[in-house]
């Protein structure tokens, strides 16, 4: 037995006996308190809700908000007493401006179709999408041809073949250093001529490998490597002295 | 007998509102509209001293969401959320008028988003500055035909409607106060919000033509 005929009759007067096939109502009094299959049957025609529809949402959350006001000057509003259509009517025109103005930069995009119509309206250097000449080939074969031009002019100075002398103390930075080179500058550091080949050299400590450069550097400036480093001398420490002689 | 999941919440509702208009269909953000505008715009109202502002601040609050919408997670209600952006429009206006708020924001959001508890605030508050007297009164005559038929209403009727509305209880918890399935709860609801909606209806449709 249906429990719900048992409760019909109980409607004291026929004012308040709604209408028995009224099912769509029934179904949005269901949805709008979250009843699952309810949610789910209006979530496949939601799209084609009739106006009947809104009408019972709007009048059934307008006896929401009554009810859990308590009393009338607790759900007073400038526009409680708004129709559905007004309800309607004002809540069409909310998305159409929020879809007409811009679309701030901060706002997330989505694929959806409602922000597509926003993404629309947002300056091309921000929205990404494709150029007006995207679809023409030859502009792509021309932006290719400059970029390779572009490469092979900074490769073509880079190497130098640009004809032009360089700067001569670029050149020495640049050039290895070996006796012609050096010779060729005019032969202001005499002990760059010498052999730059490591010699075995007899010290009091055995025979070591030195740089030919070095030992002429260290004669050359002999007054700044003359003495110890350490002038008491510590019997741990091997005192540091560019003279050959003390080494 | 119970073939029905146990699970019923408005936040189910708004949830797939919510996705529905992300989406893209703005019929899903104009329910929400409809069903939160009234809630909206008495926020605002007890924020502002000029009524005026109320709906422009309310519409702003609105258009804001809509734009938004792809950045709500979900981590709270909507109307939470909805909230939060109400009360920061309506802040944007007062600090670009240059006008105090009829009341702390601090209290305002102690209140949070309920009704019941915005029942106690406009209770402390009195008679809110934001009502027109013709407001005042199309509201009261309004809550007065609500009650009578309220009190009209059978006695499991009334029941199952107070539970949901005021009490907020989900079907299965009705069901359970009541002692009856769910399905009975489902249409004693429905039954008693088409018998005060019937009540209401000639007294919108008349103060429809009005602007309030």
């Amino acid at each position: 037995m249906n429990p719900d005929q048992t409760n019909r009759p109980s409607i004291s007067t026929d004012e308040l006996q709604p209408p028995v096939s009224d099912a769509a109502a029934a179904m949005v009094s269901a949805w709008m308190d979250g009843d699952e299959l309810a949610v789910a049957s209006v979530a496949d025609r939601l799209g084609n809700l009739s106006d009947a529809d809104i009408d019972s949402w709007h009048s059934y959350h307008l006896i929401g908000d009554v009810l859990r006001a308590g009393s009338p000057a607790g759900f007073l509003c400038s526009d409680v007493a708004r129709s559905s259509a007004r309800a309607q009517a004002y809540a069409r025109s909310i998305v159409q401006q929020a879809s007409a103005a811009p679309l701030t930069a901060a706002s997330p995009v989505t694929g959806a179709a409602g922000v597509t119509l926003i993404e629309a309206d947002r300056s091309p250097n921000l929205s990404g999408a494709p150029a007006a000449n995207d679809s023409v080939f030859r502009w792509k074969m021309v932006a290719g041809f400059a970029s390779v031009a572009a490469v092979a002019a900074v490769a073509w100075s880079v190497v130098g073949g640009n004809g032009l002398l360089p700067d001569q103390g670029a050149v020495l930075a640049a050039a290895p250093v070996n006796r012609g080179s050096v010779q060729s500058v005019g032969g202001t550091t005499q002990f760059l001529a010498s052999a730059p080949e490591p010699v075995w050299v007899s010290t009091p400590q055995g025979v070591v490998l030195r740089d030919p450069r070095m030992e002429e550097l260290m004669r050359t400036h002999r007054q700044s490597g003359g003495g110890p480093a350490l002038q008491v001398p510590a019997g741990f420490l091997r005192a540091a002295t560019h003279d050959a002689v003390q080494r | 007998m119970n073939p029905l999941p146990a699970k019923y919440t408005t936040t189910d509702t708004d949830a797939m509102l919510v996705q529905r208009a992300t989406a893209g269909e703005a019929r899903a953000f104009e329910l929400l509209v409809i069903k939160y505008q009234r809630r909206v715009e008495r926020l605002i109202g007890r924020m502002v001293r000029d009524v005026d502002l109320v709906p422009d601040i309310a519409q702003e609050t609105f258009i804001r969401a809509y734009r938004a919408l792809p950045q709500f997670r979900g981590d709270a209600q909507f109307y939470t959320w909805l909230y939060r952006i109400a009360v920061n429009t309506a802040k944007k206006h007062l600090m670009d008028l240059k006008r105090d708020p009829v009341m702390t924001l601090s209290s305002l959001e102690s209140d949070d988003d309920d009704e019941t508890s915005g029942n106690g605030l406009a209770q402390r508050l009195g008679a809110t500055d934001d009502e027109t007297p013709e407001a005042v009164l199309a509201s009261k005559e309004i809550a007065q035909a609500v009650n009578e038929a309220m009190d009209a209403l059978p006695e499991e009727l009334r029941q199952a409607i107070t539970l949901r509305e005021i009490e907020g209880l989900s079907y299965d918890d009705i069901a359970q106060a009541l002692d009856c399935p769910i399905g009975t709860v489902r249409s004693r609801i429905f039954r008693a919000r088409e018998a005060i909606s019937n009540r209401i209806k000639p007294m919108l449709d008349r103060q429809a033509g009005k602007r309030w």
